[in-house]
């Protein structure tokens, strides 16, 4: 037996002297705002409905009137008592909707009070207003532009998402086009569900190159006889590629599938091996406000995007969508056959359950045992040390904590100072 | 929106002159102002709290500048403020008095003093480093309790501990979290702070405070940014910088210029370099004056205001701010002039070690 003593080497870590180098995303517990983020799928909000989302501490009531295909956002606080809007939806006429307590009624463009169901004569009324949100729909998702209402010019919907692959960034070896969200001739399908886990957390997750143990003994993997490295190591500066795109989407790339990151084929200490005979390769890339791209995942050809959208400061939304090339009604059909009975179930579900499971994990020593400043992270983390700089170099604001301490609170310390 | 005034009774006083206060976002308030007295003391009666600190003309603080109209300056009373200032029409309002209905314009908010009202407390020390050669870190933290805050580029008074002698610092530190405040303080032989910070300073001391006073904070402006330091000249403009980054809309194009005398006086370059990381919309430029053979090519020979051309204004729009020791704001207000910065746009704040 050894004595703690005699065995040398640190216990625990002290990553504060790094960390500091990325204060402003240390900073964003609650998000990056002045951003677009994905807020329900256009499926999900039909006309008359009045769906509640939070982002980055925001509520925010996305609404589509009756006899109106167009969208609006407005503040999810009615501004009499503070109830959301979406509680008991009311959306009476094509540009209002009512807060179903006291009828308070809004202007859906601008916000305005417009009149209060129970007290038409009301002096307040025209005076007083709840705040509007930028919003988009495309590719079938609600997107909204969550910060600062007076943040001018609001930047396109596309600089906050992966950028469109083109043909000189293609993966070594791959010559499939990569489907691009926003481009023509796709087939987007996904799902969103809750993380209890802090959306930087999630983040990290998604693209960190040590994490395929996670995913090893996978259905998805066995059924494919995929070849998994158990990890893949980065050799070279060039194995992260950094992308700024002016006025455009920011983020960060693993240079997968170049001579800069060398496969983990397997661990002697431990005596594993990495299983699997069919080489299929994938590449992942991160982009600020925290959008992933998997390109040619979950099968070649096909990418799956997914999104961690801060809702507060311990949990996130997290989306997985399915892009793939699609042409026409035949091709469709046969994506929402692959959809159904594949993806969602198997990729989506399944394998990034795993995921979920991981990131929840992550949450309890970060959130109560000062993880961020405690870490210990090894050579495959430069890409995520990576992320943690660029999001703080391009971010454009930090969302703070919307709560306020309870009426007529202390700092109830002895700790003067 | 309305805004609401409380409504006070009108008296006329006859024959006397009336100036008109033109406050930064276009509020206006007129005040009668008596024979002897000043445009402060006139204020004050009105209640309307001016910016002012030390009422005998050195600080600068509450300087205005004639828009129409007569003001002239008490006689026989030395001031801080630059003769070149005094012709372009600049006044004291704790020394001036008023000659004619004149228009005195103040370059901030009528409701910054209710912001950031001063206030007195006793403040601690939770750090002290050496960070150059003669220059200090010390950390200050207000009490929790105490309703405190400031903006950017604002600075306190600090009582020297054991002595009745009042020195004024910025705040480098952001102000978004007002109770934990960052100074750096140059240190000179034989000074009384000095004396303190370098011996007789501990961490846990407490330390009389006054503030935040200082009219020296970012204008909005989508301009772009020119920030000139002078040695701890830097302590505002880093909070300022900060404030930047926390900034809604997208951040102006940026360019600090720092210099010391000598190399070993340049200080908190980590965090410039940090800053320089986060905003990528931000440029700098370090200057030292005496430069030794080995100096480092990211270091020029110069002074923080020559490291500034032509090309580096924007013709759309500039904005400066200005911080260092007199001569520095002497030079820079010149230069930028001549480089048709116009003279509303260049902001300064002068420091004196001592």
């Amino acid at each position: 037996m050894h004595s703690l003593k005699s065995l040398g080497g640190k216990v625990g870590g002290s990553s504060a002297a790094i960390s500091k180098q990325y204060a402003p995303y240390l900073e964003a517990e609650w998000g990056l705002k002045n951003h677009w983020y994905p807020a329900c799928f256009s499926k999900d909000l039909k006309q008359g409905d009045v769906k509640g989302v939070t982002i980055a501490g925001y509520d925010i009531a996305v609404v589509r009137p009756k006899g109106e295909s167009k969208v609006f956002a407005v503040s999810d606080r009615c501004a009499h008592r503070g109830v959301k809007l979406s509680a008991r939806p009311m959306c009476l006429t094509r540009d209002t909707v009512s807060c179903w307590y006291h009828g308070y009624t809004y202007n859906l463009a601008n916000g305005t009070l417009e009149t209060i169901i129970a007290s038409p004569d009301d002096p307040i009324i025209g005076n007083v207003r709840i705040r509007t949100f930028p919003v988009e729909e495309r590719a079938g998702i609600i997107f909204v532009f969550v910060g600062d209402e007076d943040y001018m010019p609001v930047p396109p919907l596309t600089a906050d998402a992966p950028i469109p692959i083109p043909d000189h960034m293609k993966m070594p070896g791959m010559e499939q086009d990569v489907p691009w969200i926003f481009g023509e001739n796709v087939y987007v399908r996904g799902i969103h569900r809750t993380g209890n886990t802090n959306w930087r957390l999630a983040v990290e997750n998604g693209f960190d190159p040590g994490h395929l143990l996670i995913h090893w003994d996978n259905p998805l993997i066995l059924a494919q006889d995929r070849m998994l490295p158990l990890g893949v190591k980065p050799t070279a500066p060039e194995a992260i590629e950094v992308i700024d795109v002016k006025d455009g989407p920011k983020g960060i790339m693993n240079m997968y599938g170049t001579e800069h990151y060398r496969p983990v084929i397997e661990n002697t200490r431990v005596n594993m091996k990495a299983r699997g005979k069919n080489v299929m390769p994938l590449r992942t890339s991160m982009y600020v406000p925290g959008c992933l791209l998997v390109e040619h995942w979950p099968i070649p050809g096909v990418c799956q995007y997914e999104w961690y959208v801060p809702i507060d400061d311990k949990r996130h939304e997290y989306w997985e969508i399915i892009v793939a090339p699609c042409e026409n009604e035949e091709q469709h059909e046969e994506w929402d056959l692959m959809f159904e009975n594949f993806f969602e179930p198997i990729g989506l579900r399944d394998f990034n359950n795993n995921d979920l499971f991981a990131r929840e994990q992550l949450q309890d020593f970060y959130e109560n045992y000062g993880g961020w400043d405690r870490e210990v992270l090894c050579d495959m983390d430069g890409v995520i040390v990576g992320w943690r700089k660029v999001a703080s170099r391009f971010n454009r604001g930090i969302a703070t904590s919307p709560r306020r301490p309870k009426n007529g609170a202390q700092a109830a310390s002895d700790d003067e100072y | 929106m309305l805004a609401l005034e409380p409504s006070r009774p009108r008296i006329r006083e006859v024959g006397m002159p009336k100036a008109v206060l033109k406050f930064y976002g276009g509020v206006e308030r007129t005040v009668s102002v008596g024979s002897g007295q000043t445009l402060l003391e006139a204020a004050e009666a009105a209640g309307i709290p001016l910016l002012h600190q030390c009422r005998s003309g050195s600080c600068s603080t509450c300087i205005c500048e004639v828009l129409e109209g007569q003001l002239h300056h008490r006689k026989g009373v030395a001031t801080s403020l630059l003769p070149m200032e005094y012709a372009e029409g600049k006044r004291l309002s704790c020394m001036a008095l008023l000659e004619q209905d004149s228009v005195v314009a103040f370059d901030y908010p009528i409701d910054l003093l209710e912001r950031d009202k001063p206030q007195s407390f006793k403040a601690k020390v939770f750090g002290v480093a050496n960070v150059a050669s003669d220059v200090v870190r010390l950390t200050l933290r207000a009490p929790k309790r105490l309703d405190f805050a400031f903006s950017s580029g604002q600075f306190l008074r600090l009582r020297v501990p054991g002595t009745d002698e009042w020195r004024s610092y910025s705040m480098a530190s952001s102000h978004l979290k007002p109770h934990e405040m960052d100074f750096y303080l140059r240190l000179v032989p034989g000074g009384c702070m000095s004396n303190w910070v370098g011996n007789g300073c501990n961490v846990g001391d407490l330390i009389e405070a006054e503030g935040p006073f200082g009219t020296f904070f970012l204008r909005p402006s989508r301009g772009k940014h020119i920030f000139i330091a002078g040695g701890t000249g830097l302590a505002p403009i880093l909070s300022m910088l900060d404030a930047l980054r926390h900034s809604t809309g997208p951040r102006p194009p940026m360019l600090l210029s720092f210099g010391c005398t000598r190399v070993d006086q340049l200080f908190a370059l980590e965090r410039i370099d940090l800053l320089g990381q986060w905003l990528p919309s931000l440029e700098t430029r370090l200057s030292v004056i005496e430069a030794s053979e080995s100096l480092s090519p990211d270091i020029r020979r110069g002074n923080p205001v020559e490291a500034i051309v032509a090309d580096d204004i924007d013709p759309g729009e500039t904005v400066v701010y200005l911080c260092g020791p007199p001569p520095m704001i002497e030079a820079g207000h010149r230069h930028f002039v001549s480089l048709g910065v116009p003279e509303h746009n260049i902001y300064n704040e002068t420091f004196v070690a001592s």
